[in-house]
């Protein structure tokens, strides 16, 4: 709404209340008073038709009356036509009276002259059975009113009074016109109307004959339709011709008819009306009087207003000199004097106001610099300073600034930079960049106690000034504070020359803002590190020959992995939820797996895990995780590593043990063999020599003694002729010393299969003789274990290019294990050697009678200390070691094997020179 | 500020209740112009009765558009030079429709009233042929008096046997008995039968029939046909009935009211009527209305009660649609065409003639019986 003046306002206000009362009045007038005057107009009017009622009944006894005067004369045949003739002419109101048959047939009629005596005749015979009058009275036997009965005369509507007679029925018409004038006699004379309705409502009379058809049937009043007890008085508005009545419908006891009173509305409501007008008139001179009441207090209101408004102006004027002009309203001078109080104390807020606001310009300036500040992360950190430095002598309102930075000893101050003001104004010649701590003057005192330092009179005298040099900035006032990271000044920044006087916020601002700096940087430094930190982690966990997978740990989801990890499953990068643990563990491996989680550890060791491949195969794994959170989600970060070659190298490892223990057995057997041998050596060189010697002492003592018994040989030596003995004693000696060279020859056997891997890979073997030296080792087992060892070796010389002794200790095992596993001495061992088809290999075949093996016994059998004799002291190294040495001489081993049927073990080894 | 809207709104609050008593619709003023007193009274009383309850019916539906019906009645009795009068003072307060006359002796009179007004009548009862065909302002919902007539003398002749007839018809009303004594015997002698003698009397002069009626039957008739209002049509028969209890009588339309039967009692029985109101129909709309007539006015609808019923949905029918389409309401009856009438469709033609089923009943214990 826009402003408006007070006088339109004041105006507006005078219109509201007297205006409002005013309606108020009015509505209340129409709202109250004239329902009450309706209501005593219907009363009114309800008593009026109750008079009119019987007024009408009383119009009806004369009627009956009229009509009974035939029960007073006596009728006959002759004079009855005559008779009731006269009765009709003599009555106002009968228009005619008909003599009846109990049949409804007219005998006589009786009417006034004015009609044709013809008539007589025409209606002597009329059926007027259906008569409403006739019907009635025929039925009750009384005497009866009709409703709207039809003239048989004139054929108009009347009305009739019926009473039995003599046998017949007698019929009184009455005229409609005599009732209606009878009305119009009864009337109030006031414009009122009456109307007189039979039992349907049909209206039969009305008191100027006027409305007696026309209005027809007061059913179709809307006063009667709405009230459900038509026998009651009715009232209420109803219109006839355009014009507004106040009705009462009443009905009259006597013939059940309704009667209608229609009162003319201005009449009726005459006095509410007047009342109305005079109350109306009342508040009219009441709104005059108030409007010009109102009026002279506008004006005078208007003018002391405008004389408030004309000081009001002098105070925004700022007028020193307020004067005010009473004009005789007190509550005005009080207002005005309250207003003067009022103006001095508002000017005294101004001054706090705007040094306020000086203040709140301040730290506006402060907010920006420290929110432009945070905004410069992205910048180099001498920037950064450079703007610290800069928004320093802002916000401290100061018109020049530097900073120094301190070595790590706080030491050496060395300038960082000075304001831009100073860069401008500043005439020192080569001003040096560097100023050790100790030689500074009052500047350095801030290093030196460690804490803010105000001078704010830096002219005045001060022994710690050491002067400036000639062109500095000339300094008036100076305020300088160190800055401190971890418990050292780092930093050293001043500012100076402010206008007003340095104080506790200036140092304030000043930490503020060199803190915000300082932290900025270091927070630089923190994320450089920390990307540098990022980028190393990214290197390695894309560098890492390990699988790192992460998974969800609420679904167990892959979310990322390296790419060692997609190798390492065969799986492409965008199949990442192929590296589910569902898909790459199998069900034993998974339970461990969520066992662990469930547990709530933190660090997860799993090992001997087998992972499985998409083409089906699968390898040993190891797997270490760590559950971590990433974005609040709980995350497990799993380190696979494939086992396979690890797995290898421990074979590997085990392998080299196995071939350690049995190098460290084999040099202890040489050992023994060395140790044995000699001491068999020596008492069997002893017995070959002492045999030898004893072989000659023997042929050069033989004759002696036949020469002794003079050439007779029957004497005894040890109880054995001579004779005998000659033959013998040479012989046993000889068995000695053939005994003591066999026991050489072992030895010297013994000796040499001890001495292992002397020729090593790049030597040669002949296999015939590796046989033949296995078979002469293990002869006595071989005796014991069967009766049918046999060899057959190759005619063409099988030699192959390896290390011997290695060779034969592969043979020595096959048969050893062949002999093992026979059932019975009765079992045979073939050893077979050849030369392959080709003539690239030879070929040495190990066929035994013996147990048999199945099939997985014989996929194990290359495994290290796998033994099917653990109890009868088997090692499980025997096979193992061969198959080592095979595999080392690049040559195959194969295994054929039944249940029960024996064994046969198919050895080849390249040959040294093909055939 | 606040203040001054707040006083605004119990200034405006208090004039809107003084303007919402003051703001009622206009109301839609129809007229109705019939005989409501003398010896045709029940015709226009019957009439006005019928008009009232479509009125009535009507404002409780909302009127026209939400405007109040209101109904300007004028009661000619049976006056030509009064009727004249009452419809200038309908004209004059605005009337466009005007239900009535109920009689042909009055439409002669008032119908070129309305040719500079554009008002147009519409009656409920008046069959004279003198209307047929013209471009006028002149509307009706009954047939023309030869669709009764030629029907009449036929069933007369062809199923009752009749062959010579004597007819009597009221001179007041010659337009429509003329025409209707006229057409019946055109019919009937055109059947086969013979019109042995006519007689003319003029209603309210003449009320003595018992010479006319010995002279009708001594022209050696086998039929009588009367035309006129029901009060002279009893009076007539009851003469007749009085000299000849077997005597057939045929009654004109006009006669065929309730009141004719109160009046002419048992010797109206056997009396043949015709008439457009199928007394016998069983069809929802016309039981609604019986039931509601009777027991509004407490007597059985006679068919100047259904025509006036039927002329007045037309009227109301046509003031509503004037609201939408506004043109004078004789092309807008005449649009529209096609109306449901109580007993069945009513078809306008351009002339403001209409078509309509009739019938031909017979008295039967206090009665009508519709025969066909």
């Amino acid at each position: 709404m826009p402003p408006r003046s007070i006088k339109k306002i004041l105006a507006f206000h005078f219109a509201y209340i007297t205006i409002i009362p005013f309606t108020l009045l009015f509505a209340l007038t129409l709202m109250l008073v004239l329902p009450r005057e309706k209501a005593e107009v219907n009363e009114r009017n309800q008593q009026l038709a109750v008079i009119i009622d019987e007024r009408i009944e009383s119009f009806l006894n004369e009627q009956v009356f009229e009509i009974n005067k035939v029960f007073f004369i006596e009728l006959n045949e002759q004079n009855v036509q005559r008779l009731l003739d006269r009765i009709v002419e003599d009555s106002e109101s009968l228009n005619a009276l008909y003599l009846v048959t109990t049949a409804g047939i007219i005998k006589k009629c009786g009417f006034s002259f004015e009609h044709e005596d013809a008539l007589h005749e025409d209606l002597e015979g009329v059926d007027m059975s259906n008569s409403s009058a006739f019907k009635k009275v025929s039925s009750q036997r009384k005497a009866v009113w009709s409703d709207v009965f039809v003239s048989v005369v004139t054929g108009r509507q009347s009305i009739a009074y019926a009473i039995p007679l003599n046998g017949s029925y007698l019929i009184g018409e009455v005229s409609l016109k005599h009732l209606s004038a009878y009305l119009q006699r009864i009337s109030p004379g006031d414009g009122s109307l009456i109307f007189i309705a039979d039992r349907n409502g049909q209206v039969i009379a009305a008191q100027d004959n006027k409305y007696s058809t026309r209005q027809m049937n007061i059913s179709n009043l809307e006063l009667m339709r709405r009230e459900s007890a038509p026998e009651q008085i009715v009232t209420g508005p109803l219109t006839v011709d355009n014009k507004s009545y106040l009705g009462a419908v009443t009905t009259i006891n006597l013939i059940g008819w309704r009667s209608l009173l229609a009162t003319p509305s201005e009449t009726a409501l005459k006095g509410a009306y007047s009342s109305t007008k005079i109350i109306l008139v009342g508040l009219l001179l009441s709104l005059c009087l108030a409007a010009a009441s109102a009026k002279v207090l506008l004006k005078k209101l208007s003018r002391q207003f405008d004389m408030l408004t004309g000081f009001t102006r002098q105070i925004a004027m700022h007028s020193d000199n307020l004067v005010w002009q009473s004009g005789g309203v007190v509550e005005f001078d009080h207002f005005v004097a309250t207003l003067q109080q009022m103006t001095d104390i508002l000017r005294e807020r101004e001054g706090a106001i705007m040094e306020g606001l000086d203040h709140i310009r301040l730290d506006k300036v402060r907010f920006e610099c420290l929110f432009e500040l945070s905004k410069k992360v992205e910048l180099p950190e001498q920037d950064i300073l450079d703007y610290a430095l800069e928004a320093a002598v802002k916000v401290t309102d100061s018109k020049i600034g530097y900073i120094y930075s301190l070595n790590g000893d706080e030491t050496v101050l060395t300038l960082h930079a000075w304001s831009k003001n100073v860069m401008a104004e500043c005439g020192v010649q080569s001003p040096p960049a560097n100023y050790p701590v100790a030689e500074t003057g009052l500047w350095g005192e801030a290093v030196r106690q460690r804490r803010p330092v105000i001078t704010n009179d830096y002219a005045a005298e001060n022994p710690l000034k050491h002067g400036c040099p000639e062109g500095h900035v000339e300094i008036r006032r100076h305020l300088n504070l160190p800055v401190f990271s971890q418990g050292k000044i780092v930093l050293l920044v001043g500012v100076g020359n402010k206008d007003n006087r340095y104080d506790d916020e200036d140092i304030h601002q000043l930490t503020l803002l060199l803190d915000a700096a300082l932290l900025l940087i270091e927070k630089k430094r923190s994320e450089k590190l920390l990307k540098e930190s990022e980028e190393r982690s990214m290197q390695m966990f894309q560098q890492n020959e390990d699988a790192l997978v992460f998974f969800k740990l609420s679904s167990m989801r892959p979310i990322d992995a390296n790419p060692a990890a997609y190798r390492m499953f065969g799986v492409a990068k965008h199949a990442l939820n192929r590296l589910s643990p569902r898909w790459i563990f199998r069900r034993a491996d998974l339970v461990r797996l969520f066992a662990f989680i469930k547990r709530g550890e933190i660090d997860l060791l799993l090992e001997k895990v087998k992972c499985r491949l998409p083409d089906g195969t699968s390898f040993d794994a190891g797997i270490k995780g760590t559950i971590i959170s990433l974005n609040d989600e709980r995350i497990l970060f799993c380190s696979i590593r494939d086992m396979t070659a690890k797995v290898k190298i421990v074979e590997e490892m085990k392998a080299t043990q196995a071939k350690l223990i049995q190098a460290n057995k084999m040099t202890s057997l040489g050992l023994l063999v060395s140790s044995i041998a000699h001491e068999i050596n020596n008492p069997n060189q002893c017995i070959g020599m002492n045999a030898f010697i004893m072989g000659r002492v023997w042929r050069e003592a033989a004759p002696m003694l036949l020469e002794f018994h003079r050439g007779d040989e029957s004497f005894l030596l040890d109880g054995v002729p001579f004779a005998e003995m000659k033959q013998t004693v040479p012989f046993m000696i000889d068995t000695i010393a053939d005994s003591s060279k066999k026991i050489d020859s072992y030895i010297l056997q013994l000796m040499n299969f001890v001495k292992a891997g002397k020729g090593g890979l790049a030597g040669d073997a002949d296999l015939n003789k590796a046989v033949e030296n296995a078979v002469s080792i293990l002869w006595y087992h071989i005796r014991s274990s069967t009766e049918r060892f046999k060899t057959q070796l190759s005619a063409k010389k099988p030699l192959v290019k390896g290390d011997f002794h290695q060779i034969e200790q592969i043979v020595i095992n096959m048969i050893t294990n062949a002999l093992q596993s026979l059932p019975s001495k009765s079992a045979a061992v073939t050893v077979e050697t050849d030369i392959s088809e080709d003539g690239a290999d030879a070929i040495i075949r190990f066929r035994d009678e013996g147990k048999g093996m199945d099939n997985a016994t014989i996929a194990r059998l290359a495994e290290p200390f796998f033994s099917t004799r653990h109890a009868e002291g088997g090692t499980g190294l025997g096979v193992y070691i061969s198959s080592n040495i095979i595999k080392e001489h690049q040559g195959t081993i194969e295994y054929d094997s039944m249940l029960d049927r024996g064994t046969t073990v198919t050895i080849r080894l390249p040959l040294l020179t093909k055939i | 500020m606040i203040h001054y809207k707040r006083y605004s709104v119990v200034i405006l609050v208090t004039i809107n209740l003084f303007a919402a008593g003051c703001s009622r619709k206009e109301p839609v003023k129809i007229g109705f112009l019939g005989g409501l007193s003398g010896r045709s009274a029940d015709l226009g009383i019957d009439g006005l009765n019928g008009v009232n309850l479509a009125v009535e019916k009507a404002n409780r539906s909302g009127g026209i558009k939400g405007s109040p019906i209101e109904l300007l009645v004028m009661d000619d009795e049976q006056n030509p030079d009064l009727a004249v009068r009452h419809v200038e003072s309908l004209l004059k307060s605005g009337v466009k429709i005007i239900i009535g006359p109920m009689t042909s002796s009055i439409a002669v009179r008032v119908i070129p009233l309305s040719s500079s007004s554009g008002a147009v009548f519409l009656s409920p009862t008046v069959t004279s042929s003198d209307f047929t065909g013209k471009d006028d302002n002149f509307l009706r919902v009954c047939s023309d008096v030869n669709e009764y007539a030629e029907k009449n003398a036929r069933y007369l002749y062809e199923k009752i046997g009749c062959r010579k007839v004597s007819i009597i018809y009221d001179v007041v009303n010659s337009s429509y008995s003329e025409r209707r004594q006229a057409a019946f015997r055109e019919t009937f002698e055109k059947c086969g039968g013979k019109v042995v003698s006519t007689f003319r009397f003029a209603s309210g002069k003449d009320t003595v029939f018992l010479g006319t009626a010995r002279q009708m039957l001594a022209s050696g008739p086998d039929l009588v046909l009367i035309i006129a209002n029901p009060v002279d049509a009893s009076s007539i028969s009851q003469q007749l009935r009085k000299l000849k209890r077997d005597v057939v009588i045929s009654l004109a339309e006009w006669a065929s009211s309730e009141r004719f039967i109160e009046l002419t009692g048992s010797y109206a029985e056997g009396i043949y009527v015709s008439q457009f109101l199928n007394r016998n129909d069983t069809s929802d709309r016309y039981l609604d209305f019986h039931a509601e007539y009777k027991q509004r006015y407490g007597l059985e609808p006679g068919f100047s009660a259904v025509a006036g019923y039927d002329a007045a949905m037309i009227a109301i029918t046509a003031l509503t649609r004037q609201v939408a389409y506004p043109r004078n309401a004789k092309e807008t009856i005449v649009s529209i065409g096609r109306f449901q009438g109580l007993q069945g469709p009513i078809a306008i033609d351009r002339f403001g003639d209409s078509q309509r089923s009739t019938f031909l009943s017979v008295i039967r214990n206090g009665k009508y019986l519709t025969l066909e």
